[in-house]
């Protein structure tokens, strides 16, 4: 490009004279210096530079100083060519060979064309355009030392929260997985990993944020989703590694928790191990649920999510707010072997399996009084459930790129559970055995197809497959239904079967429009099959078995269904408007035994949601939304079936679709880091049409049959105020909400309006002290309150006081207290309930091993009972509890 | 082009033995965090380097859903008063002037800037936008910028504080736990007009040292930190007393002895 140039300066000569004795001195290096000058003005600001002959980099640069003279210093002998670089100048390139002597250069620039340079970059490269949604987060800087798992750790960055069962968020929102070097292996399961994993390998934690699960739609879908990746030290890639944890208690009671995980990751496979037993009232396997029923929602093209055999015959004990593993007796033993093969960059292949034997007590006893005009009774219950289930389950995924923006993927699923509980019930002091053996069979299967076929438009298409068969069979030694089939008996029992199929197909476009505009539309079909069948069996005081008549189920509930959704989202200054509808034929058949019967709905869902920042620290979001619904299945059996002791359901015998509108506003004022942050919702729910029990109660049985009723209204509001004092370094949290709802049911042939009210007020206090001791407390209290003929109240409350302990940056600890306490009823008996735990934990960095003391149920409280009412009946409810421990523990690494 | 030409003779007459030198004007784009995106002008004239930074986001500082995701993630956006940054970097001074605000008051700054040792022993090579780049890093205050300059453009302009370069640097991020990104979007050449800042504007400012100016403003986001944790749902235990700086800057100079 730029000529030559070597004029032979006379100053050349005298700054060799000026730098000889220097160049005496000179070991092999020596300086080169220089004047730069057009005309003999000096030039400011040219980029001066050497390269080794040959080569392109830069052994040194600098750039010319107002005078326009320029130095390297030690520069190596040998041959070197410098160049003089500067806009609107010609480029200088010379060759010079370095010796031992200092070297003076001038260069004379020839003046070139003022070269314009006026142009944008738009910048392009994906490198980079996907490194801004991520952030990289190093371990070793939020590691404080005593952290074992991969959830301590995380539970240490601000901004991401991990709840008590391991549900990691950010925000509110809840991650989608956590990946290891970009494989994902448990999906929403991610708490397998998360809670076994060590946290020594880890190198850096990724926040992938506005993910896409489809990576096809990343950048075109207004994605809010969030996943996780981690990645690895260097020297822990392709060797196995893991970490074994031993807790153990063996006075009053034997309590341990063993769980050890071997792993390896290597850049082409990954494997991972995990194996846990324990009888501390953990679930082990809670999690393998989020992996069976993987639910990914609001997912461009997908159909299928969620679709299940409605739930029969349920003991499981059904406490919220409050610590599920203090009633838990549990003995629980997992196994889980998974792997993921990329045998080439465009294929990856992915192999999950479990086993999981689950043996579980619950202690139940509970008091029920009814009061209706015609009846009123108090019955006593008194049950010991032991419960076993086997569960096997395999996943397995195959995804294949067959070119750069497409992607096929098949994921399949195959799992067995066998459920067996044994009741031991005394019913009003009546001993029984009550026995249910249920068995679950489901397969799953989706087929997806992507094509990005422009830069901003995608077309997503699955077609998805699922079969789910849940029979179960019931029965119980004693025969308390003589007024039902109106024979006398010694002994029941049920037979159920439960299947759905399913088959979805749906194909959706997303189109991005500029300024962040999306249009989404699909088009889909879906065709399910319900079948419900339930046959009872009387024991006759002979001996012999009998059907009632009238008492059979023989259902299949049919529905084809062919719609289209579509959804605009647009973006003003301060304001954005999503509009969403979604509109569908269904065709539904529910055939009775034979007796078919046809219907045709078009339910129509419109949705519409907007959000405007109304000033600086204030954002206003408002939603409407009309839902049309299909009764399913249970609601619309056209006979009775058993669903456990004393309880017969059946539905409205007819196919109805079910009307709705909801509304909700919502203000907030502040932010997090303001002193002052309030919340305020205010909401609306109208059922112009909605199911509604028609309930026979009797001592010994209840008969529930749906109708339909027509508008039911529901209003509420709730708010949170949150106040930083600064005198006291902590939060003052204050929290109220209201609900009212009016509703029509029928008890014993008698329509009622019933009027709920909830209140639900509370305060909480937390202090962020600087020194070893932090403290959290708080207190709730909830008031519900059913009006009809009479009046049914409950006043609950729930208190605590946690304390923290940073003793040393290795000694850490906690100390919580919590009382439960139940008033304002009729009903007698112990009222309040107090719970105290605590942990400690010793990291010993010597030995690469934490040292725990946990302690459980201090104040050895055996029994927890809780109240509840409804509009007919008020009923306390009491578990037992495990009693007191205090475990000793160690997890070591390999 | 006339004017220019004038320009450029009644230079020659007065200046004879110093060449007049034209200025650069590179727009970059300045994303310190996913919410937010500034216009950064820089004018660079003989080593003298000025840098202005708007103070109103180009983008939409929350994106649609990310409400709840948000009020969580501590944002600092313009819920305050805002100016625009000025930076103004002399040739020959290590010493910096910035503008800075606390508490919707504007300061002037004074920052003694550490010296900034680029590593060039990279051979990557990346194709940004219209230029051929090469890589080179340094570390700065805690952690470690990577840049990507291009030799066309032989003037050791940058954004914010950053030069030094053999070329102009075409984009730059720091390899941190919340990287801020600056890319080249804009250049022109030569640029003649006026650099749009009020020397007596900055003269007339308060002025402060950067070290007093950072702790202050440390104390307020440590206060705010407090009043964010205090808000937490009981289960939560806040045990990291780790924060990061939005900034591209992490550990300052004499922050280190007190940090490890």
């Amino acid at each position: 490009m730029g000529k030559k140039h070597k004029k032979i300066n006379s100053l050349r000569f005298f700054y060799v004279v000026l730098f000889f004795f220097s160049s005496i001195l000179g070991y092999s290096q020596t300086s080169i210096t220089g004047k730069v000058s057009n005309n003999k003005a000096s030039i400011q600001g040219v980029r001066v530079s050497l390269q080794k002959a040959g080569s392109s980099s830069f052994l040194a640069y600098t750039f010319t100083d107002e005078t326009g003279s320029y130095t390297f210093s030690n520069v190596e002998k040998g041959d070197v060519t410098i160049h003089a670089n500067a806009l609107s100048y010609q480029a200088y390139d010379g060759e010079i060979k370095v010796g031992d002597t200092p070297i003076v250069h001038n260069i004379e620039l020839q003046e070139g064309v003022v070269r314009e340079i006026k142009e944008v970059i738009i910048n392009k490269n994906p490198k980079f355009r996907f490194k801004k949604d991520t952030i990289e987060l190093d371990a070793k800087a939020f590691a404080r030392g005593d952290e074992r798992t991969v959830e301590d750790l995380l539970k240490k960055i601000p901004g991401l929260n991990v709840e008590k069962d391991g549900t990691i968020k950010i925000g509110n929102k809840e991650v989608e997985k956590v990946m290891i070097e970009n494989d994902d292996l448990f999906e929403k399961g991610y708490k397998l990993l998360t809670q076994s994993m060590s946290v020594k390998p880890i190198e850096k934690i990724q926040v992938l944020q506005h993910y896409s699960n489809n990576k096809h739609l990343k950048g075109i879908e207004n994605s809010d989703k969030v996943a996780l990746n981690l990645t690895l030290k260097e020297d822990a890639k392709r060797q196995f590694f893991g970490n074994t944890t031993l807790e153990g208690s063996f006075y009053p009671e034997s309590v341990y928790n063993v769980s050890t995980n071997v792993m390896n990751f290597g850049k082409k496979n990954k494997y991972f191990f995990l194996g846990k037993a324990n009888n501390n009232g953990v679930d082990a396997v809670s999690s393998i649920n989020s992996l069976v029923y993987s639910s990914q929602e609001n997912e461009a093209g997908t159909v299928g999510e969620n679709i299940q055999t409605p739930t029969v015959l349920d003991n499981t004990p059904n406490l919220s707010n409050f610590d599920y593993t203090r009633t838990n007796f549990n003995n629980d033993k997992l196994l889980s072997l998974n792997t993921i093969f990329n045998p080439s960059p465009k294929l990856k292949i992915k192999l999950l399996g479990f086993t999981n034997f689950t043996g579980k007590k619950y202690f139940r006893n509970a008091i029920s009084s009814f009061t209706t005009p015609s009846e009123s009774f108090t019955n006593t219950e008194e049950y010991k459930y032991k419960k076993s289930i086997d569960t096997y389950f395999g996943k397995w995924e195959i995804i294949y790129d067959p070119k750069k923006n497409q992607t096929i993927s098949y994921v399949g699923n195959l799992g067995k559970w066998l459920q067996n509980d044994r009741g031991n019930l005394i019913f009003n002091e009546d001993p029984s055995n009550e026995i249910t053996d249920k068995e679950q069979l489901l397969t799953n299967h989706k087929l997806t197809y992507t094509n990005r076929f422009s830069e901003n438009k995608v077309w997503v298409s699955s077609i998805r497959y699922i079969s789910q068969k849940s029979p179960a069979n019931y029965s119980i030694n004693k025969y308390y239904y003589e007024d039902i089939f109106q024979q006398s008996g010694n002994a029941f029992s049920e037979n159920l079967k439960n299947d759905v199929t399913y088959f979805g197909a749906k194909s959706e476009l997303v189109t991005k429009i500029k300024n962040g505009n999306v249009f989404q539309a699909a088009l889909y079909f879906v065709q399910q099959r319900n079948i419900f069948e339930s046959t009872m069996f009387l024991e006759k005081p002979t001996g012999d078995l009998s059907s009632p008549d009238g008492f059979i189920n023989d259902l299949r509930l049919t529905s084809k269904n062919l719609g289209a959704t579509s959804k605009y989202t647009f973006k003003f200054s301060r304001i954005e408007f999503v509009p969403e509808l979604d509109m569908r034929w269904t065709n539904t058949s529910l055939d009775r035994l034979g007796e078919i019967d046809e219907n045709d709905f078009v339910l129509l869902n419109p949705k519409f949601y907007t959000k405007w920042n109304i000033h600086k620290k204030g954002e206003l979001v408002a939603t409407v939304s009309y839902r049309s619904s299909l009764t399913n299945i249970l609601d619309v059996l056209p006979t009775y079936y058993n669903d456990g002791l004393r309880s017969f359901s059946k539905g409205i015998d007819d196919m109805q679709s079910l009307q709705a509108l909801s509304s909700t506003l919502a203000y907030t004022l502040g932010r997090w880091t303001d002193r002052l942050y309030v919340n305020f919702v205010l909401g609306m729910n109208k059922d112009y049409d909605y199911l509604s029990p028609n309930v026979l109660v009797q001592p010994n049985f209840s008969l529930s049959q749906n109708q339909i009723v027509k508008n039911r209204n529901t209003t509420f509001a709730k708010t949170q105020i949150n106040y930083y004092l600064k005198f006291l370094s902590s939060n003052l949290k204050i929290n109220l909400s209201t609900s009212i709802s009016d509703f029509q049911n029928s008890v014993n042939d008698e329509v009622r309006d019933v009027t709920m009210k909830n209140n639900e007020y509370g305060f909480e206090l937390r202090s962020v002290w600087k020194f070893w001791l932090n403290m959290n407390v708080g207190t709730s209290f909830n008031a519900v309150n059913y009006q009809s003929i009479s009046t049914n109240k409950v006043l609950n409350n729930t208190s605590f006081i946690h304390f923290y302990f940073k003793f040393s940056k290795n000694l850490t600890g906690y100390y919580k207290n919590e009382m439960y306490y139940f008033g304002n009823h009729q009903i007698s008996g112990k009222k309040s309930y107090f719970f105290g735990d605590f942990g400690l934990n010793w990291k010993v960095e010597k030995y690469k091993c934490d040292l725990s003391l946990t302690g459980k149920n201090l104040y050895n409280t055996n029994v927890y009972r809780t109240v509840n009412v409804t509009d007919y009946y008020s009923s306390t409810v009491e578990y037992k509890l495990l009693p007191r421990y205090v475990m000793m523990g160690i997890d070591f690494n390999f | 082009m006339r004017n220019l030409n004038i320009l450029l003779c009644g230079a020659f007459v007065f200046f004879t033995s110093l060449m007049f030198s034209q200025s650069l004007k590179a727009v970059y784009e300045y994303i310190p965090s996913q919410y937010m995106t500034f216009n950064e002008n820089v004018y660079y004239t003989d080593g003298n380097q000025i840098s202005i930074r708007d103070s109103i986001s180009t983008k939409r500082k929350i994106e649609k859903n990310d409400d709840e995701f948000s009020n969580e993630i501590v944002i600092m956006d313009n819920k305050s008063k805002v100016f625009k940054r000025i930076i103004i970097k002399k040739p020959n001074s290590k010493m910096i002037e910035e503008t800075g605000t606390l508490n919707d008051k504007n300061y002037l700054l004074e920052d003694n800037f550490p010296e900034l040792h680029w590593n060039l022993n990279y051979t990557e090579v990346e194709k940004i936008g219209n230029y051929m780049c090469n890589k080179a890093t340094a570390s700065y205050r805690g952690t470690t910028l990577i840049a990507f300059y291009t030799k066309e453009i032989p003037v050791p302009a940058g954004p914010y504080k950053f030069g030094g370069l053999p070329g102009l640097i075409v984009m730059l991020y720091n390899d941190s736990l919340a990287p801020n990104y600056w890319t080249l979007t804009n250049v022109e050449y030569p640029y003649n007009d006026k650099i749009p800042y009020s020397k007596s504007y900055l003269e007339k400012l308060p002025k402060m040292s950067l070290q007093a100016f950072i702790k202050e403003g440390d104390r307020i986001e440590e206060e705010e930190m407090k009043v964010f944790n205090s808000k937490l749902p009981p289960d939560i235990v806040i045990e990291s007393s780790e924060r990061t700086r939005g900034t591209v800057e992490q550990v300052y100079e004499w922050e280190k002895s007190t940090k490890k």
